[in-house]
């Protein structure tokens, strides 16, 4: 096995203690930090997200993964030269106003950072007016919008459309998801895509940025 | 139709004022007088799905508390208006959120940052300083004895992890990462429930828990299997045998599609579950445990349907999860007319069903 399956190996399995050995040991031996970032993390977190998706593992070991990458790219980060290098574009993602609700919003967010994106996370209960002031921000692609709540659907329509009265629409897409969110509800409030989860908002999410 | 419905408004039919805990108000419901079995004995053949002679209505059948009712722990006001914020017996902090109707935890809040200093760091709720035994009996005099006394004891072992620690993120990692401490925290949690539940039982003789805890996500549970029998579910057993040899019928409620777990909430002994209609197949539940399982299904109609919609919706929900017991419901209509035929209609058409199944 080489260093970056190893690499990917640990960070599948959530191993967030060896992730930045193992990086060490793969920059030591002359490997490529592109290619450790790409073939043994964002790859390994993007099985991590299949296996979800289908069921094979649960939340707690999608977390891990995501956090033993983050320990990995921190030890890579001064190798790839700069952050532009290794992002993709820049997500911004919250809950609406009135929803405290935080672990999809969460899951959403080191997903979507696993796949590449510098992700600005607004946190929680996050008024409409925050997210229009985050997407102004030129390097915004992707803005998500999350609700699990029935009661805080109105919200994120709300959202939604003064996002989409944004004069910069054009520069980003955005995403909604939640429990209670379908395709139809992401039609009639105008948003550009719906996704049922963090793994699939990481895809759709890359699929518009880089194609 | 066997049973002749009493019309709306029929002089010989008394109302009683139902208020909820969650809410400003309340309703007149209609007494259902021909009980030919006590309501106790009914519910139990529910709720342990032998063949009832009704369906157990939860707003004509049951004395109904929240734990803080009954033991004077803080606890929100759930008919606030506007937002504010309070620590609960546990000294964790919330935000009662009314655009939400519930309180969440304050964000950026955490009353427990590393789940291995849990001995160090967390004290117990001191139940003795309660006034259980003020709360009870005063809760006891709104009671009607003949009805089933339903107590919601509310957070149950992974909840009361995911408050310490501030949300579900922090406390699933801890799951994964610190089973050793997760399990003793929780082995400790249990000890300290049965002690609630003893305290409540002193003084209430308690036919119906309601034990809270959300282990499922819109698509599936939030644990494997294996970490949930590591951690969780021994505790949980522990406190649901409790409640069994005190006599009590367990109730759990919890979020989320919480299918791959049913088989381990038989052998866990609950009696019914309150789970969410959106997230799971109710009626392949019904199909597959109907025998070992009761189900909670709250008559909801779409509030925009008339009066003859909202009957025959009531005679589907009993038809279609009532087959030999092993269904608890509740029905309020906020037009009177509505709430006084549907809770006929629930408890005749009940009646009439079971006749016909026993024949």
């Amino acid at each position: 096995m080489s260093k970056i399956e190893e690499i990917a190996s640990a960070v599948e399995r959530g191993k967030a203690k060896l992730v930045p050995g193992l990086v060490e040991e793969a920059l030591d031996e002359g490997a490529d930090p592109v290619e450790i970032l790409n073939k043994g993390m964002i790859d390994a977190m993007s099985v991590v997200g299949e296996k979800f998706k289908n069921n094979e593992i649960f939340v707690p070991e999608m977390l891990v993964a995501a956090r033993a990458m983050k320990k990995g790219v921190e030890v890579l980060k001064p190798s790839l030269g700069g952050s532009s290098d290794i992002s993709i574009g820049k997500a911004v993602i919250g809950t609406v106003q009135g929803d405290l609700h935080d672990i999809g919003k969460n899951l959403v967010c080191l997903m979507i950072e696993s796949a590449g994106f510098e992700v600005q996370d607004l946190g929680v209960d996050v008024p409409a007016e925050k997210f229009v002031e985050s997407a102004a921000d030129p390097d915004v692609k992707i803005v998500g919008v999350s609700a699990l709540l029935t009661t805080t659907m109105p919200a994120m329509k709300a959202t939604v459309e003064a996002l989409n009265q944004a004069p910069n629409r054009e520069n980003f897409k955005v995403m909604v998801g939640g429990a209670p969110i379908t395709q139809e509800f992401a039609d009639e409030i105008g948003a550009d895509a719906y996704t049922p989860d963090a793994a699939t908002a990481a895809s759709v999410a890359k699929a518009f940025v880089v194609g | 139709m066997k049973y002749t419905r009493p019309a709306f408004g029929d002089p010989n039919i008394k109302t009683f004022y139902k208020s909820s805990p969650f809410r400003a108000g309340g309703f007149d419901v209609p007494i259902v007088n021909d009980r030919p079995i006590p309501i106790r004995e009914n519910f139990k053949r529910a709720a342990e799905c032998r063949s009832p002679l009704w369906v157990p209505n939860s707003a004509t059948d049951f004395n109904f508390a929240m734990l803080y009712q009954v033991s004077g722990m803080p606890e929100a006001d759930w008919t606030a208006k506007e937002r504010y914020y309070y620590k609960d017996w546990w000294g964790v902090d919330w935000m009662f959120v009314p655009e939400a109707g519930g309180p969440m935890l304050k964000p950026n809040t955490q009353f427990l940052d590393d789940i291995t200093e849990w001995e160090e760091k967390v004290v117990f709720p001191d139940i003795d300083a309660y006034d259980f035994e003020g709360k009870c009996k005063e809760w006891l005099k709104t009671c009607d004895p003949d009805k089933i006394y339903h107590v919601n004891i509310g957070q149950g072992c992974t909840e009361r992890l995911v408050a310490l620690r501030g949300g579900y993120t922090d406390a699933m990692v801890d799951m994964a990462l610190e089973p050793e401490a997760v399990r003793a925290f929780l082995d400790a949690f249990a000890d300290w429930v049965i002690r609630v539940i003893d305290k409540v039982t002193k003084y209430i003789p308690v036919d119906y828990m309601t034990y809270h805890d959300d282990w499922g996500t819109e698509r599936d549970t939030f644990f494997s299997e294996a970490m949930m029998e590591d951690m969780v579910f021994e505790p949980t057993k522990r406190i649901f045998d409790h409640m069994h040899e005190k006599g009590i019928t367990v109730q759990l409620h919890s979020c989320g599609k919480i299918e791959r777990f049913l088989p381990y909430m038989i052998d866990m002994g609950v009696n019914t579950l309150q789970i969410q209609a959106r997230a799971n197949d109710f009626r392949a539940y019904k199909e597959k445990y109907g025998d070992k399982l009761a189900l909670e299904v709250m008559m909801m109609p779409d509030p925009s349907w008339g009066k003859e919609q909202v009957l025959s919706y009531i005679r589907e929900v009993v038809d279609t999860y009532g087959k030999g017991g092993g269904l608890v419901s509740s029905f309020m209509h906020g037009d009177p007319e509505i709430l006084w035929d549907g809770t006929m209609e629930l408890y005749y058409y009940s009646r009439e069903k079971y006749e016909e199944e026993r024949n």
